[in-house]
């Protein structure tokens, strides 16, 4: 469980030139959710992130990891980096190792794991992120750009930590393997009912995988809900120069000529209903 | 526009002659890139854009960032201030010369390498996924100056995975494994449902609805890819029966 009390963070806090980048933030999350954070750029995201996997330390109020407080001193500093894990936006650019398969066990060989121990978890990993096993000996500057992505991602699983952080992880991918890939994350935080935390400019795929959303702007929390309740304000999104999905600006459309569920996101659902009042109005075929 | 590796950055790289084809060859206004001699000619004429911003800036402030192409232009620079001041208020950068480049956001970098490729008054310009890093509302505003550019007479060449931001576009490319498997008009091309399926581009959810809506047999349009207008066929199909 995390739990963020009245936390503020202000970048060089004690100088004069202090920018105020989190504003109040409070927020639970339960073991086994996944939160989605979204808001424009410099609305203070990457900030909550560096926060909670303790890279910065909060200028006011606290962060707590299971009861126990994030930075309390720098004691605990190695514990949270392997429970709080984060892939930064791009991370394939930070592939260093010599192999891929050096690559995704450099976490676990820090945490000090045995080696035969290790090679389960690069094998299991790479089963998630469908990875081929001849992959493994090449080294990861040869690969292209989406099996650099999926190398990345797979060596932060690798550290199987209680909270995994992703900034943007499909940006820049094409469609199909923005699907693999986020149906490969989706799929670990199912075996590892760990907390999953995704920033993302894409609403779609916010509105699909997210069982609670976080919008900040400017700093401060705007809404903390669940999908349906916060693209329902779609006033407030917009305002926000921020998306709603499609299929829901579709129905609110609609909705202006007939009445119709307005809470409906997904095409699937959309046909549905759309269906259903076709049939009791008894349209032609 | 085709799926990672497909070789789209690899084509853009031969319209400014970054690189050079191995057989075939490219012109440009009837310019060989091959010629070293026809190379300054090259740039001039072409403007390139990169995916990320941050490979592309390398001044510490916004205006010398702007000037750096046009020194090498050998602008005199009475004249470089004034295009400046011009170029940074197409892309709604005004009054920000001074900024240190390291303080703009991920949306106004991307914006200010535009300008600074649009200060050289190129006569095309190629944009390589120039959205792709972007919240909505940059990617907005970019997708505005792009259009601006080509209302005022500059071609453009964009690279993207957006169905939506190509349907802008008069024709569309389609790339496979370094080949073109299919190219027209992008509303042609995206009204079929079935090729967006086979070719796994991101089909807009207007399409999707209208096309799940049809496949009962109720006759409606694919062409309808804003919201509104697909809000509207539905509105229309209720209303047949009134």
């Amino acid at each position: 469980m995390i739990r963020v009390e009245d936390l503020c963070y202000n970048y060089n806090a004690k100088s004069k030139s202090s920018i105020s980048a989190l504003k109040n933030i409070n927020f639970t999350l339960k073991n086994s959710t996944i939160m989605g954070i979204i808001g424009k750029t410099g609305s203070g995201k990457s900030t909550l992130a560096q926060l909670l996997c303790g890279l910065l330390s909060p200028t006011h109020g606290k962060i707590f990891l299971n009861e126990k407080e994030i930075i309390k001193d720098f004691k605990n500093t190695k514990e949270i980096c392997f429970n709080v894990t984060m892939a930064f936006q791009y991370p394939e650019n930070q592939l260093f190792e010599k192999t891929v398969y050096d690559e995704i066990a450099f976490g676990p060989r820090n945490k000090g794991i045995s080696e035969s121990k290790i090679k389960d978890i690069v094998f299991e990993v790479i089963k998630f992120t469908n990875i081929s096993e001849n992959m493994l000996k090449c080294s990861p500057i040869f690969l292209s750009g989406g099996e650099k992505r999926k190398c990345a991602i797979a060596s932060v699983m690798a550290l199987k930590s209680k909270v995994l952080i992703l900034d943007e992880p499909t940006a820049g991918l094409d469609c199909k393997s923005k699907s693999q890939l986020m149906n490969s994350i989706f799929e670990y935080h199912r075996k590892e009912k760990n907390i999953l935390i995704i920033i993302s400019h894409n609403m779609e795929e916010t509105a699909r995988i997210c069982d609670k959303v976080l919008v900040l702007d400017e700093g401060i929390q705007l809404m903390f809900d669940s999908p349906v309740k916060v693209f329902k304000n779609y006033q407030k999104l917009e305002k926000l120069n921020l998306d709603v999905p499609q299929t829901s600006q579709i129905m609110r459309y609609i909705n202006n000529e007939y009445p119709i569920n307005t809470d409906i996101m997904f095409p699937k659902e959309a046909e549905e209903e759309i269906l259903k009042i076709l049939n009791s109005k008894g349209v032609e075929r | 526009m085709g799926p990672n590796g497909c070789g789209k950055s690899t084509l853009a790289k031969h319209v400014n002659g970054i690189l050079v084809p191995t057989s075939g060859d490219v012109f440009i206004d009837g310019l060989n890139t091959k010629e070293e001699k026809n190379y300054f000619e090259i740039k001039k004429k072409i403007g390139m854009v990169f995916q990320n911003p941050d490979s592309q800036i390398i001044t510490s402030t916004v205006e010398e960032e702007i000037a750096f192409g046009l020194e090498n232009l050998q602008v005199p620079s009475i004249e470089m201030n004034y295009i400046i001041k011009n170029v940074l208020n197409l892309v709604e950068l005004n009054g920000m010369e001074k900024t240190p480049t390291h303080c703009l956001s991920g949306g106004q970098k991307q914006r200010l390498s535009i300008a600074s490729v649009l200060a050289m008054k190129p006569e095309m310009i190629v944009l390589d996924e120039p959205t792709s890093m972007l919240d909505p509302g940059g990617r907005k505003k970019v997708i505005k100056i792009i259009e601006n550019l080509h209302v005022k007479g500059t071609s453009v060449l964009l690279i993207t995975h957006s169905v939506e931001e190509s349907l802008k576009s008069q024709r569309v490319v389609i790339m496979d494994n370094g080949q073109i498997v299919s190219q027209g008009n992008p509303k042609e091309i995206f009204s079929s449902v079935d090729f967006i399926k086979s070719n796994n581009f991101n089909i807009p959810e207007s399409t999707d609805i209208l096309y799940r809506i049809k496949k009962h047999g109720y006759e409606v349009s694919l062409k309808a890819f804003e919201s509104k207008k697909c809000a509207d066929e539905i509105i229309k199909l209720l209303e047949n029966n009134i």
